[in-house]
């Protein structure tokens, strides 16, 4: 009985199951939409950096200041007007009103304190949200000595770069530079170093002679440049810490265009003898040469892959400057520009090794740009009257190269552009500046 | 009268009557089949009065289910006429995705199908097909494959605006990454995006942040109402920049 009951029950429960299946089955396969979206918006992040909570309101002011400039010569951010902000905020752990920055359309805003230690020393914490899905995304606290709060405020960039673009942030970094001084037919140059934002300047030669090429170490606190002696260029070492130089090898002929290897332990560098111009390679510990070209012709520019095994160069070795690429032991030689009337010189791998950025000049124009280490893929990214010098941030990102102005009293300028092209702008130097070279990060 | 009464008013059995079953009195006998017989035909009666009674029932419920249906057809109609006012004529939507250039998507999902008018609803997709595909008051779910072409244009071309492409757009494989969302009738977000699929690399988190912002600065997504049960439920929406970064 139970069990004709049980039948009863489940015969129409199964009918109805069936019915079911018949009915909303294709309705449920109908009643869902897929597709996809392919084009969407380059547009910079809009982020609000209000004033850091501080006893010292102009510190609170420009370590704000100094993290919008950051963010916004990178080109991938739009730091709002602080007049436009609804909100104050006055307590770096709670979280801000999101509707305040939702109304000025901000997607992050970046929440942070400065105070002073017991012991003197700067305090710094801070807070990121993203304000569309009200959630933190970063939170830090540093501490330094006072004289290096603009160190602070370029961590913090670099960590809200980082967690926002998915990128190795580049601010914490500084560029090595010719500073240039004095009228034009007798310019003072020397050699120089500075934040990558153009603050804190610092001279590191007296101007007695010329110096040229400087290129950081990627591993120590160290540069590499080319100064004449005399009248003959001599590539030297320099600790930074120290200041004190010394000669890399003692070479009948010219050395100059040297460079590091990413491990810091070789320079390759131009050796000439006589009419022609090699490249070498020098071990910094056992002071051993190598020369890996051997050609009638002017070698020179070389520059390693970012995994060490390959160096592009240029060489006018088929009538003009154009660029080669060999195996870090001199083998494997191949040319990578391509054939016309353009010339490419001054090639930097980037340091993601994608692109290989290079001067180019063609009908009397000069032109910053990249290619594959193919050759293929060429992109101008900048042209000017006379575009020099590129040098790589170390994220690969951005480029800094100098241009020379047009004019009587005018001079060469530091200048960053994005590798997409956009975003071109004057670094701001005291002086007239030349030959820019992009350390790696500090932190 | 029943047959309990008829217990009552009978005169009183002794107990050997009532105790034994092989008695039998002709007379009650007699009755007691009247009564039954009665008892039937009362309760044919009764039978038939309620037939009647639930078919007039039914009769009533069917003209008033007829009217209401006919007061929600024409308010249909009207809520259409107004949707159509706010231009939400699938046919010109449709058109105009097809004429847009900044919307590929729907000429690309239809690349491969003939182009130019076709009738409503002549989709193989279309279960019902004819006039009685994609009725106007929202309840029908089978979509052709037209319609589903304008929705996802519709979609696609509010979402290419609202969607910034994640660390600048340029220079790095950025993935790609899936996500599923329901809407409520008012074209706004019914719970949090799901993340159906996001693909690997270092640009994953930023990706996947990106494409949750585009949906949720979209909102409210205007998409035709009377097409809410086809665009309730967003399934898998790719969000792709393959075709952008250089």
């Amino acid at each position: 009985m139970i069990s004709y009951r049980f039948l009863a029950f489940l015969l129409p429960a199964a009918c109805l199951a069936v019915a079911a299946t018949a009915i909303l089955g294709p309705r449920a396969a109908h009643a869902q939409l897929s597709g996809s979206t392919t084009q969407g918006q380059i547009a910079p992040i809009p982020i609000a950096i209000p004033v850091f909570i501080s006893d010292d309101p102009k510190l609170g002011a420009d370590i704000a200041g100094v993290i919008a400039a950051n963010l916004g010569r990178s080109g991938l951010f739009k730091p709002l007007d602080p007049a436009s902000f609804l909100e104050r905020p006055a307590d770096v752990n709670a979280a801000p009103n999101f509707n305040n920055w939702r109304a000025i359309q901000a997607d992050a805003v970046n929440v942070g304190r400065i105070t002073r230690g017991p012991d003197g020393r700067l305090v710094a914490e801070f807070r990121l949200w993203d304000v569309v899905n009200g959630q933190q995304k970063a939170g830090q606290r540093f501490a330094a000595v006072p004289q290096n709060w603009r160190r602070i405020a370029h961590m913090i960039s670099d960590i809200i770069y980082e967690r926002l673009t998915g990128e190795k942030g580049y601010f914490d970094t500084r560029v090595a530079f010719i500073d240039e001084t004095g009228p034009k037919d007798k310019r003072t140059k020397r050699l120089a170093i500075m934040d990558q934002d153009g603050a804190n300047v610092r001279l590191l030669s007296q101007g007695k002679e010329l110096v040229l090429t400087p290129r950081f170490n990627p591993v120590a606190q160290e540069i590499t440049f080319m100064a004449y002696q005399g009248e003959r260029p001599r590539v030297y070492i320099m600790n930074l810490d120290t200041q004190q130089r010394q000669q890399v090898g003692d070479f009948p002929g010219e050395t100059f265009a040297p460079r590091y290897s990413p491990d810091g332990q070789r320079l390759v560098m131009s050796v000439s003898s006589g009419a022609n111009t090699s490249i070498y390679e020098v071990d910094l510990r056992s002071r051993q040469f190598r020369q890996l070209t051997q050609t009638n012709g002017l070698d020179t520019g070389p520059c390693y892959s970012p995994d060490g095994r390959e160096i592009v160069f240029e060489s006018d070795r088929e009538g003009t400057q154009q660029l080669y690429i060999m195996n870090s032991d001199g083998s494997g030689l191949r040319r990578i520009s391509p054939q016309g009337d353009g010339r490419y010189s001054t090639p930097v791998w980037s340091p993601r090794g994608d692109y290989i950025a290079f001067t180019k000049t063609q009908g009397g124009r000069f032109m910053i740009g990249v290619m594959k280490p193919d050759g293929t893929g060429e992109r101008i990214l900048s042209s000017g009257f006379h575009s020099e010098g590129p040098t790589w941030a170390p994220n690969g990102r951005v480029l800094m190269f100098f241009a020379e102005g047009q004019g009587a009293g005018a001079g060469p300028r530091i200048k960053s552009v994005d590798i997409t092209g956009y975003a071109e702008q004057v670094v701001a130097t005291p002086a007239f500046a030349s030959d820019p070279a992009w350390s790696p990060l500090l932190n | 009268m029943s047959l309990e009464r008829f217990r009552f008013t009978s005169p009183p059995f002794s107990k050997e009557f009532r105790a034994g079953e092989r008695f039998k009195i002709p007379f009650i006998e007699t009755e007691i089949a009247a009564l039954k017989a009665k008892e039937e035909a009362e309760r044919k009666a009764a039978e038939a009065r309620a037939k009647a009674e639930a078919e007039r029932k039914r009769k009533e419920a069917e003209a008033k289910r007829k009217a209401e249906e006919l007061k929600k057809k024409k308010l249909a109609e009207a809520k259409a006429k107004e949707a159509e006012k706010r231009k939400f004529d699938l046919d010109k939507l449709a058109k105009a995705i097809d004429a847009s250039p900044d919307d590929p998507r729907a000429l690309l999902d239809k690349s491969n199908k003939p182009t130019g008018a076709r009738p409503q609803g002549d989709s193989q997709t279309a279960t019902n097909t004819g006039p009685s595909a994609g009725t106007r008051d929202g309840r029908d779910t089978v979509l052709s494959a037209r319609e589903a072409d304008m929705l996802r244009g519709l979609l696609n071309a509010q979402l290419a605006r609202c969607w910034r492409l994640p660390a600048g757009g340029g220079g790095t494989s950025v993935p790609v990454v899936t996500l599923g969302w329901n809407l409520k009738p008012d074209g706004t977000l019914d719970g949090e995006p799901r993340v159906v699929r996001a693909g690997e690399g270092a640009l994953v988190q930023v990706a996947t942040e990106a494409a949750i912002r585009a949906v949720k600065t979209c909102v409210p997504f205007q998409l035709p109402p009377d097409k809410y049960a086809n665009w309730r439920v967003i399934t898998d929406w790719a969000f792709d920049p393959s075709k952008m970064v250089q």
